[in-house]
């Protein structure tokens, strides 16, 4: 029988994890030693010396690629349960992956044709 | 089924186009694609097996008659929009995203299954938000597209929120298995009832019914003319249909539960939609008002909970979209001489533009509900479907509705024969084509009414 009693628990894990983060949280802000000095506070660049400022605009086409990546990046993710189950869907399943992968193809061709990955271009 | 295989082909094939390099052709393929669509569909009349693709979809009469009018509507819209295909580069893009919105539209008025109510209101409005957002250079346009994406955004949550509670009374998503479990006295009353009032919010955003209508009218102003009409035509219609089908095929027995808040929702939106409607200055946003008091219209046929409410729901939509794709084509062609759809610009018009002035006046009588034209019987149809099981006070508060609405719509009739104008707009042979085929078919509807509602 469910009553809400039998949530408590997840409660419990709520208070739990979130006790944690705030703990560690509080627990390293007065463990740990303060030595602040200007090399310390400036922002970490890879060990480089940091210059300019961080909001200047840059190319769009980062956002297109990182978007088209994850699109593509789902997309494949399709391909596991399928590979998993390959002999249980039989021919059928294999049918449908090549349509489905042609439609990914296609959608591939078109990202190309849009010169949506040239980077030379500016047009 | 064959529809839904079909325009997906279509689609792909607009892809396919922009690879190949025949682009220029796609529209005029598309067209020819649309109407084979129109054909095959009717085929699959009286369909023996309905249910298809593991009962996902159901192609039953009622869906096929909804695809014909989507299709329909898509044939004259896409002949009226020649103007947003005229720019060759992004020709490809469009057609493609618009056959996708109307794969989209078929999954949601022929789903079995609530997944592909969910998947069918994706494909649409992801596609509607990038039309929306089609004139790149336009602030209202940009505006329009975020402000349709957030708000769509926010109201599919509602959405699924209340199908995953429907989910967890019944551990089904079909609509068959849900309405047995409806019946038979179901357990899980508390989650049942939280499912179907998320499930009512999501969907009157959808049809964007008041008070969850706040987006529609900037939506629909800031969006290019020609993507307008296709939000009041093909989205409307499709949503509804998928409203129609989920309540009265799966909640009909718990009516209960929806039936008091669906009325309000309806008498507040018809009343206040088409007080707003009144007020405004430009035809294109008193179109998209008085869009929102049909939707409240339209949600008689889903408080009616009968197969009747069905049947004049298609009639309805069909009038509806015909009548609105002629009063947007016309408005479209004034915006395109004058520079604005404010009402002073229509001034005149109608004495030296016949043809724009009869299917003005058609169209307008129409949607206003006058007799004898589609309009007045999709109304009749739909008011006698809600009165068999219900009182006569909603049926009142919209007959209170159509006649403010007979003021602003005579307003623009009015406008075009009043002043003096010696212009002569240049009417394009297609669009010429699509006001006297609206003008048919709104007439044709009116004096036959009976041709559409043979009962199925």
């Amino acid at each position: 029988m469910e009553t809400p009693i039998s949530y408590v628990p997840i409660l419990i894990q709520l208070a739990v994890a979130l006790g944690f983060v705030v703990t560690t949280i509080i627990a390293t802000h007065f463990l740990g030693p303060k030595r602040k000095t200007k090399k310390k506070l400036d922002p970490f660049e890879c060990g480089i010396e940091s210059s300019g400022n961080a909001r200047v605009p840059y190319s769009v086409r980062y956002f297109l690629t990182a978007i088209l990546f994850v699109l593509f990046d789902v997309e494949v993710i399709f391909m596991y349960p399928w590979a998993v189950n390959f002999k249980a869907l039989g021919l059928t399943g294999l049918l449908e992956m090549f349509l489905f992968i042609g439609l990914l193809l296609l959608g591939f061709f078109y990202v190309i044709k849009k010169g949506a990955l040239k980077w030379e271009d500016n047009n | 089924m064959k529809a839904l295989l079909l325009l997906s082909g279509l689609g792909i094939l607009g892809i396919v186009s922009e690879i190949l390099n025949f682009k220029k052709y796609i529209y005029k393929l598309t067209i020819v694609g649309l109407i084979l669509t129109l054909g095959i569909t009717f085929l699959e009349w009286d369909n023996p097996a309905p249910l298809q693709f593991s009962n996902m979809v159901n192609f039953d009469n009622l869906a096929i008659s909804f695809i014909a009018v989507l299709v329909v509507t898509a044939i004259l819209w896409f002949l009226t929009s020649a103007p947003i295909f005229d720019d060759s580069e992004h020709i490809a893009d469009k057609t493609t995203l618009i056959l996708f919105a109307l794969v989209g539209a078929v999954c949601m008025v022929s789903y079995h299954n609530v997944t592909m109510l969910f998947i069918g209101i994706e494909i649409l409005s992801i596609c509607m938000y990038v039309m929306a957002g089609s004139k790149k250079g336009d602030l209202a346009s940009n505006e329009s597209s975020m402000k349709y994406f957030l708000m769509g955004a926010f109201a599919t949550g509602f959405l699924l929120m209340g199908i995953a509670f429907i989910y967890g009374a019944t551990a089904t998503f079909d609509l068959a298995e849900i309405k047995m479990y409806m019946e038979n006295s179901p357990e899980h009353l508390e989650l049942v009832y939280t499912g179907i009032t998320l499930l009512v919010i999501g969907l009157s955003f959808k049809i964007s019914a008041v008070p969850f209508h706040f987006w529609a009218p900037d939506v629909y102003d800031g969006a290019p003319i020609q993507v307008t009409s296709l939000m009041s035509t093909i989205v409307k219609t499709a949503a509804i249909a998928a409203f129609y089908k989920l309540f009265t095929v799966s909640f009909a027995s718990q009516s209960i539960a929806w039936e008091c808040t669906l009325s309000y929702i309806a008498g507040i939106t018809i009343i206040l939609g088409n007080l707003i409607a009144v007020f405004q200055s430009s035809a294109k946003r008193m179109l998209a008002y008085s869009g929102i008091s049909h939707a409240g219209y339209l949600l008689l046929a889903i408080l009616a909970n009968n197969t009747s409410g069905g049947n004049a729901l298609v009639y309805y939509t069909l009038a509806y979209s015909v009548a609105t794709i002629a009063a947007f084509a016309i408005i479209a062609l004034v915006l395109q001489a004058k520079g604005d759809t404010n009402f002073s610009s229509f001034e005149g018009l109608g004495k030296k533009n016949p043809l724009l002035a009869l299917a003005t006046i058609l169209s307008m009588l129409s949607l206003a509900g006058i007799p004898p034209f589609a309009g007045f019987f999709g109304k009749y149809y739909l008011f006698t479907s809600y009165l068999e099981n219900h009182g006569i006070g909603l049926v009142v508060v919209a007959l209170i509705g159509s006649a403010i609405s007979i003021y602003y719509y005579f307003r623009l009739i009015v406008t075009m024969f009043k002043g003096e104008s010696e212009e002569v707009i240049p009417i394009s042979g297609t669009v010429k084509l699509v006001l006297i085929l609206c003008i048919l078919i709104t007439v044709a509807l009116g004096i036959f009414p009976e041709l559409l509602n043979g009962g199925w």
